[in-house]
């Protein structure tokens, strides 16, 4: 196959590990389980709960189709047990003559929970760590299931983690690396003197993982980021074949619009996830943040630049690049752990901003001052509006609604975002086309020429 | 290769609470039935270590009936003592499914019966409560996904050429108990159809995913759905929306037809019990390309350009 997916490098997924959960409560511990499990890159393919209304049979039934590689228990404390019991005996019902039978991971300080967890894990090996609500317990989980997956040598999202950690290291800033796949999805924050953050979903993508994006956000969801009508089969159509092609490239306008919707909804889920594990403000600020994977694949910079601006919806003015055929990333998969000289001058040089975006949060219009090199302008935003400065250099930006920064620019400009967030798409196709059309266009995304190339 | 003759092992797996199976190194027949249960639905825990006051670990010695038996009201599950007895007895009419770690018995009311039927024709090489594998030798087509539960029939042509459309028109009570082969496209009406008249599965190139969708509902994703409830079984051989097949895949089809076959939807597999050199095995793999807008999928010559995959190719 000659496509441009297949210049990337291609750094280890690893392989695809499904994990269930079995929680007694909703709450802290079911938060601190999602974000351990968003860090360690699985796929979760279950969760139940205590209070799932399905009956014993259903359950088992349920965890017998799911086939999960691990099973992860997470609990306060000893009397959370005695609500896990039926659970457990329903995973014991659908899962004993599981082949591989799946590993259970117990989480839990308390020693009165572990042993009494471990007995209800019988006949299964289980494993014990500390509480997911503690830094240890999360690290611990994350480098067991992260073992599990891996295959030899480093695992994609490592990489995407130590660029993230080296960017924010080089430029002192904090950091967002944004890696959007065919089966994966993450996003990875790091700031100086901060504990990373990251968040891996799989299996969403923009290719294997299409189909899971549609199931996940609802085919309507995906079909409001494309700038024209088109009816549901159709499009339905395009996705179970493109999750069943692997590393499928756009080749005209329609497929280049399809894998930018599901970009559009892979990232917003992963972000919707990240929230519901405690992560999601953070995720959505950085002042450098650099796309990679198909978002630095696709033709054209400003195809990425609308995914990220639109799915992302920063917060605060940022500088955003693309890593041209992953390179940072294979540079960060291969350098070894204390020696980081060779991806610190890489990224010194070869972080190349695409454009900067100044989100103005306003509730009638603003002011925005953008001061350069010896000169400064004043722009007047009004609430909803969109456009491009053609601003190339490093720029101070500060206004009411704007958070005073510095950010570089790089050939596509200044974008100035005042849209109301979270952005609201209108339902009807009439209002939705030319509502979607007009952002295309500010950026000059899908062109003709562009969807050409 | 997508078509090939060989030794090949299916599992079929099991719903939960399988009552009997089939021994390992038993011989079976495409259509026997290898494994049969009840639908386990909400469980009466009865307490059973407790109640006759041994350990859990020591329930077992003094059970009367074992996972999986049928039990009636009344029926003494467990009992220790002589004159003193202390007994554990069975609230309802139904079947002894488990029995937890902590020693207390789940019965489970008999509301339906299941049965899984083997694919090919072999012998049982693994029977667990998990699944039941047969091992056998036989023609397979490997397919791309599979919808619906295992079906088990002849196999019918049902389309003139290899890129017509399964027609609903075409479809009657003459071909119930079938394996229909469909040309390009098997739509949601003839898929429907095929299964009102007891067609027992379809084989085509590809389906309108939007079909699927209204045959097994809006969850149902590319990777295939095997059930075990009573709905249309159809093999996708090679993707979504249209896909005429290529001559490679087309012309073993119609040798064989007349043939027993079997689909078996978690493997997305044809399986066509005829004798070795009933045909000629392909000696070439067919191209497949994406179409521009990835709407379609069709045969091609060369297999140089974008997205372009050999019909073999790990998807």
């Amino acid at each position: 196959m000659t496509s441009t997916a297949a210049a990337l490098v291609d750094v280890a997924h690893g392989r695809p590990l499904r994990v269930a959960t079995l929680a007694a409560h909703p709450g802290s511990m079911e938060r601190a389980t999602l974000r351990a499990l968003l860090a360690a890159g699985v796929e979760v393919v279950i969760a139940m709960g205590a209070r799932d209304p399905r009956s014993f049979g259903e359950r088992a039934q349920a965890l017998r189709d799911a086939r999960p590689h691990v099973v992860v228990i997470a609990l306060a404390d000893r009397g959370e047990t005695d609500h896990l019991a039926l659970l457990a005996e329903a995973l014991r019902f659908g899962c004993a003559a599981q082949r591989p039978a799946p590993r259970i991971l117990v989480a839990s300080s308390d020693d009165g929970a572990v042993a009494r967890a471990t007995a209800l894990a019988t006949p299964f090996a289980a494993e014990v760590v500390p509480d997911l609500r503690t830094d240890d317990g999360r690290r611990r989980v994350v480098t067991r299931l992260r073992a599990l997956r891996r295959e030899g040598g480093l695992l994609r999202d490592e990489a995407l983690e130590t660029l993230a950690r080296r960017i924010a290291e080089v430029r002192r800033s904090p950091a967002l690396v944004v890696d959007v796949t065919s089966s994966s999805t993450s996003l990875v924050r790091a700031e100086p003197l901060v504990p990373l953050l990251a968040a891996h979903g799989r299996p969403l993508g923009v290719g294997r993982g299409a189909d899971h994006v549609v199931a996940r956000a609802g085919l309507e969801r995906v079909r409001r980021w494309i700038p024209w009508t088109v009816d549901q089969p159709t499009l339905l159509e395009r996705v179970f074949n493109r999750a069943r092609w692997p590393d499928a490239v756009p080749t005209d306008r329609e497929s280049l619009a399809l894998e930018i919707a599901l970009a559009h909804e892979a990232l917003a889920h992963l972000l919707a996830d990240a929230a519901a594990a405690g992560l999601g403000a953070p995720l959505r600020t950085a002042a450098t943040i650099l796309l990679t994977g198909r978002l630095a694949a696709l033709p054209g910079a400003e195809h990425a630049l609308l995914i990220a601006i639109d799915a992302l919806e920063p917060t605060e003015p940022a500088s955003i690049a693309r890593d041209e055929g992953d390179a940072l990333l294979a540079l960060a998969s291969a350098v070894a752990s204390d020696d980081h000289a060779p991806l610190d001058a890489k990224i010194g040089d070869g972080v190349v901003p695409a454009a900067g975006v100044i989100p103005v949060t306003t509730s009638r219009r603003s002011l925005v001052r953008i001061a350069s090199a010896g000169s400064t302008r004043e722009e007047r935003v009004d609430r909803g509006s969109f456009f491009v400065l053609p601003v190339g250099d490093a720029v101070e930006v500060s206004g009411p609604g704007v958070t005073r920064a510095r950010i570089a620019c790089g050939p596509l400009g200044l974008v100035v975002d005042a849209r109301p967030r979270p952005l609201a798409l209108p339902v009807r196709d009439a209002e939705r086309v030319p509502a979607v059309s007009r952002w295309y266009e500010t950026l000059g995304v899908l062109a003709p020429e562009v969807a050409a190339r | 290769m997508s078509w090939r003759y060989g030794r090949w092992t299916v599992e079929h797996a099991l719903p939960v609470g399988p009552a009997q199976r089939i021994a390992e190194g038993e011989h079976v027949r495409a259509g026997d039935v290898i494994a049969s249960g009840g639908t386990v639905t909400r469980v009466h825990l009865v307490d059973g270590a407790r109640r006759v006051g041994v350990a859990p670990r020591d329930l077992d010695r003094v059970l009367r009936v074992r996972p999986v038996a049928d039990v009636r009201r009344g029926s003494i599950l467990a009992r220790t003592g002589r004159r003193f007895a202390r007994a554990a007895t069975s609230p309802i009419d139904g079947r002894l499914v488990h029995v937890t770690v902590d020693g207390d018995l789940c019965i489970s009311p008999v509301v339906d019966e299941w049965r899984v039927r083997s694919t090919i024709d072999g012998i049982v090489t693994r029977s667990d409560d998990a699944a039941v594998a047969v091992e056998g030798d036989c023609w397979r087509l490997q397919g791309l996904a599979a919808y619906g539960p295992d079906a088990i029939g002849d196999l019918a042509l049902a389309v003139d050429s290899p890129s017509d459309p399964l027609a609903p028109t075409r479809l009657d009570v003459r071909l119930r108990g079938r394996i229909l082969v469909g040309g390009a496209r098997m739509a949601a009406e003839a898929v429907t159809r095929a299964h009102a008249c007891g067609v027992a599965g379809i084989v085509a190139g590809a389906a309108p995913a939007g079909g699927l969708r209204v045959v097994y509902g809006d969850d149902v994703d590319a990777s295939g759905r095997p059930t075990f409830d009573d709905r249309p079984t159809v093999l996708c051989l090679l993707g979504f929306g249209s896909g005429p097949l290529p001559a490679e895949v087309w012309d073993p089809l119609v040798a064989l037809a007349g043939d027993r076959a079997a689909i078996h939807t978690a493997s997305a597999r044809l399986f066509v019990l005829a004798p070795a050199d009933r045909t000629a095995q392909p000696t070439t793999v067919p191209a497949l390309a994406l179409a521009d807008d990835h709407a379609s999928v069709r045969p091609v010559d060369d297999v140089r350009g974008p997205n372009v995959l050999l019909l073999d190719a790990e998807r």
